[in-house]
């Protein structure tokens, strides 16, 4: 064997042999070192990426349970809107491959609300994509799918809901088709709701569904009962300002909003200006005894004559004939007696007693949807002694509730709001009115209720002090006498005021609901009474026969010459 | 020798293990893992669900459905001012037996004198028979007789409890008169056709005071307990 190893080892071969397989070697290193190499970048990677890589961070980062918007819900967590995954029914009109024309007439069978003509046109486009129907319910997905047609597509895609529905449309307004906020809350609140880092978090409104829902109901049988134009209620809680109820009547469901009636969008709580007529009076009242025009309960005021101004002559319902009381003048809604003390007052502080309220200016309130009032230009005479009985100047009735609401809560104004304020986190506000003036205003008002024209008003238990305000509407053609505007602004429980409750019918018309009379005694007072004694223990007021506010005071004067 | 040459089998078979055991450790650790994803997937799930049936629940729950609900079937109206209690004073003015409670605290004074006037039978008699038998027997415990105020209510017709009261007072904590004492309160609801002396029920929660000692909740007791609030419930319908 070594001979012949030896034997074939010619010298010439093992000359180049070398050279050649050295750089076969060299080639094979080369190889082998590309290869383990390329081995270790990957095992370096895959290292890399088992160390470094925090894989639960990446799941995080598209949170599932992160709504594409944030919820909004009531004071008490009932949820008032949120974000659910709806089915979208789509097209792909390229990839069809039906008949069209039979497809158009099925998908009409299935979804009335397009004519066939329409879904072939649809079907026939030359775009890509088209919806056929968005916030789908899942019986119409399965019976679209079961066509099985290839070209049409199912999506599930993030949709507002209110599942309330109708409730409180107003204050929530609703979304467009890309998710933002075109009205009320939703618009308002648009930043907050889509922001990544807080929409995790419901927004808490002020709103309590509870009292929304009875408010509602009893606003829209009213308006409905007495084929009314409209109306609108709020409940404001006195100590915090938060609006514990807003409704407008009629309203509409905000699911639908774009195929609702557009006049039912108006919110007349926030966008409607009016002139509220004698629910004015105790803000002159109160005006004029902040300024020492109305100095004792006792002061009388001739009311025995109407008041000639200009071309007008201010007169009353009911002419008393006679000088009466302050006490008188709220329990008649004396307008000549109001005109009078307007008139003592003079333009300059009226004005001021109307501005401190914020009058002149909209309400601080969140909604967008506000106006601002119809504030005198020219104030003469005339202005200044009917604006005393709330003509001349137009407020919105938002601006009522929160100027009734520091009439009764001590005096002070704070600003109304729609968002729900923490227990002793309440705006500071501002003194507007002293506090015996308030106490005096408080038993003036109970006064009306137990003697004067709120009667109806009364819920038995609730100690109700208020206010009716019946005014002639202001149409194109100037008043109207047989139009009217009939509000009642209250407050409940009046030994310790709590909340305000205000309720306005637009135009309501004679008919047995209200006993065929338009003024706001039988209108907007009965349906204070239901809310107040339908709502009132749910608001933490518990009736009491033992307890009222004390008006022996004013009885006394007030009495004898009555009757 | 033969164990050196197999010592690089043994080297290979260790590291093999030692590298089987912790890839199987770190395959153990990615399946504990996926585990773990799965379970927050269906957490994940599972809150969603609960999500959307939360919503479901509320917008078939809604406040208007609701009041149509209340409007068509339950008809159920707020409660007024005199629904509301505000405290023990205003709760004590719905106590039916309140009126007894004065006499009773009197009597009890004089409950040794007891035994003899109460064993005339068929208790006709007692309304009759002036204030103090009455006194004695509601001092005694049991009952009978004369209020006018209350509504008639069947009576014992054997009226062997009467007799046996008057040992009460001596405080016999024996379980025996308890147990004697059912009979004739077992027949009252069946017979007892003569209407005469008031309330009987009315004075067994005293008759429990008074035993109270003896036995907590024997069948005594719990006949007094339901006897009363039966009382109470005739009461509260009069009213």
């Amino acid at each position: 064997m070594a001979t012949l190893a030896a034997h074939i080892q010619p010298a010439r071969p093992a000359a180049e042999a070398p050279q050649g397989m050295g750089l076969t070697y060299y080639r094979l290193m080369l190889v082998m070192l590309i290869f383990v190499g390329v081995t270790m970048l990957i095992v370096a990677r895959l290292a890399f990426l088992q160390v470094f890589t925090d894989r639960s961070g990446a799941a995080m980062l598209a949170n599932p349970l992160l709504p594409a918007r944030g919820d909004i819900v009531d004071r008490n967590g009932v949820p008032l809107a949120r974000t659910i995954d709806a089915w979208s029914i789509g097209v792909h009109p390229n990839r069809i491959i039906g008949a069209k024309r039979e497809l158009a007439q099925r998908l009409h069978a299935l979804m009335p609300e397009r004519s066939a003509a329409e879904y072939r046109a649809l079907l026939n486009a030359r775009s890509n994509y088209l919806y056929v129907a968005r916030r789908a319910v899942p019986e119409l997905v399965a019976a679209v799918n079961a066509l099985g047609e290839p070209g049409i597509v199912f999506n599930r895609e993030p949709e507002r809901l209110y599942p309330q529905t109708a409730m409180a449309g107003h204050v929530l307004g609703w979304t467009d088709m890309q998710g933002r906020g075109v009205a009320g809350m939703e618009r308002a609140l648009d930043a907050r709701l889509s922001d990544a880092a807080r929409r995790g978090e419901p927004v808490a409104l002020s709103i309590d569904s509870r009292v929304q829902a009875v408010m509602e109901s009893e606003l829209a049988a009213a308006v409905t009962s007495m084929s009314a134009e409209g109306g609108t209620g709020i409940v404001l809680d006195v100590r915090t300002g938060e609006i514990v109820a807003m409704a407008s009547a009629p309203t509409f469901n905000p699911n639908a909003a774009g195929r609702s009636d557009p006049s039912a969008l108006y919110n007349r709580a926030t966008m409607g200006v009016y002139e509220l007529g004698s629910a004015f009076k105790p803000i002159t009242i109160a005006a004029a005894m902040e300024a020492g025009v109305v100095t004792s309960l006792s002061q009388m005021w001739d009311a025995s004559s109407p008041v000639a101004v200009g071309r007008f002559r201010i007169s009353d319902d009911h002419p008393l004939g006679r000088h009466i009381s302050v006490a008188e003048l709220m329990v008649h809604s004396s307008n000549i007696a109001t005109a009078r003390v307007a008139d003592r007052m003079g333009a300059e502080r009226m004005q001021s007693a109307f501005r401190t309220l914020g009058f002149h200016e909209p309400t601080p309130i969140e909604l967008n949807e506000r106006t601002r009032p119809l504030w005198p230009s020219d104030w003469g005479r005339a202005t200044v002694l009917t604006s005393g009985f709330g003509h001349g100047v137009a407020i919105t009735p938002l601006h009522l509730a929160n100027a009734y609401a520091a009439l009764v809560n001590g005096g002070i104004l704070r600003p109304a709001t729609l968002i729900r304020v923490e227990p002793g986190r309440a705006a500071a506000g501002r003194r507007v009115y002293s506090p015996e003036t308030s106490y005096r205003i408080r038993q003036l008002l109970r006064l009306v209720v137990t003697h004067g024209t709120g009667r109806r008003a009364e819920a038995p238990g609730f100690r109700v002090g208020g206010k009716t305000g019946t005014a002639e509407k202001a149409g194109a053609g100037g008043y109207s006498n047989r139009m009217n505007v009939s509000t009642f602004a209250s407050a409940f429980p009046m030994d310790d005021p709590r909340y305000v409750v205000l309720v306005m019918i637009d135009a309501p018309r004679p008919t047995e609901a209200n006993s065929f009379v338009t003024t706001a005694a039988y209108t907007a007072a009965p349906i204070v009474s239901r809310l107040i004694a339908r709502t009132g223990p749910l608001l933490g007021v518990i009736p009491s026969d033992s307890r009222d506010i004390d008006t022996s005071a004013l009885m006394a004067p007030a009495e004898p010459p009555g009757h | 020798m033969i164990a050196r040459s197999f010592r690089p089998v043994g080297w290979v078979a260790a590291v093999g293990t030692a590298a089987l055991g912790c890839y199987m450790l770190s395959l153990q650790v990615a399946a504990e893992r996926a585990e773990l994803n799965r379970l927050d997937a269906r957490i994940v799930a599972a809150s969603q669900q609960i999500r959307s049936l939360q919503t479901e629940l509320g917008t078939r729950g809604r406040m208007q459905q609701l009041e149509e609900w209340n409007n068509e079937v339950l008809a159920l109206s707020a409660p007024v001012s005199g629904q509301f209690v505000g405290g023990g004073v205003s709760l004590a003015r719905f106590d039916v037996r309140q009126p007894r409670i004065a006499p009773e605290a009197e009597v009890r004074l004089a409950s040794a004198a007891a035994p003899a006037p109460a064993i005339q039978a068929p208790a006709a008699a007692a309304p009759a028979a002036a204030v103090p038998p009455p006194l004695v027997r509601r001092a005694s415990a049991t009952a009978p007789a004369a209020l006018p105020a209350m509504p008639p209510k069947p009576v014992p017709p054997v009226r062997i409890a009467s007799s046996e009261e008057t040992t009460r007072p001596t405080l016999v904590p024996t379980p025996a008169p308890a147990r004697a004492t059912p009979v004739p309160e077992r027949t009252r609801p069946a017979a007892t056709p003569t209407r005469t002396a008031s309330a009987p029920e009315r004075s067994r929660p005293a008759a429990t005071g008074t035993r109270r000692s003896a036995a907590l909740l024997d069948d005594r007791t719990m006949s007094a307990l339901s006897s009363a609030a039966r009382a109470e419930r005739g009461g509260g319908a009069n009213r």
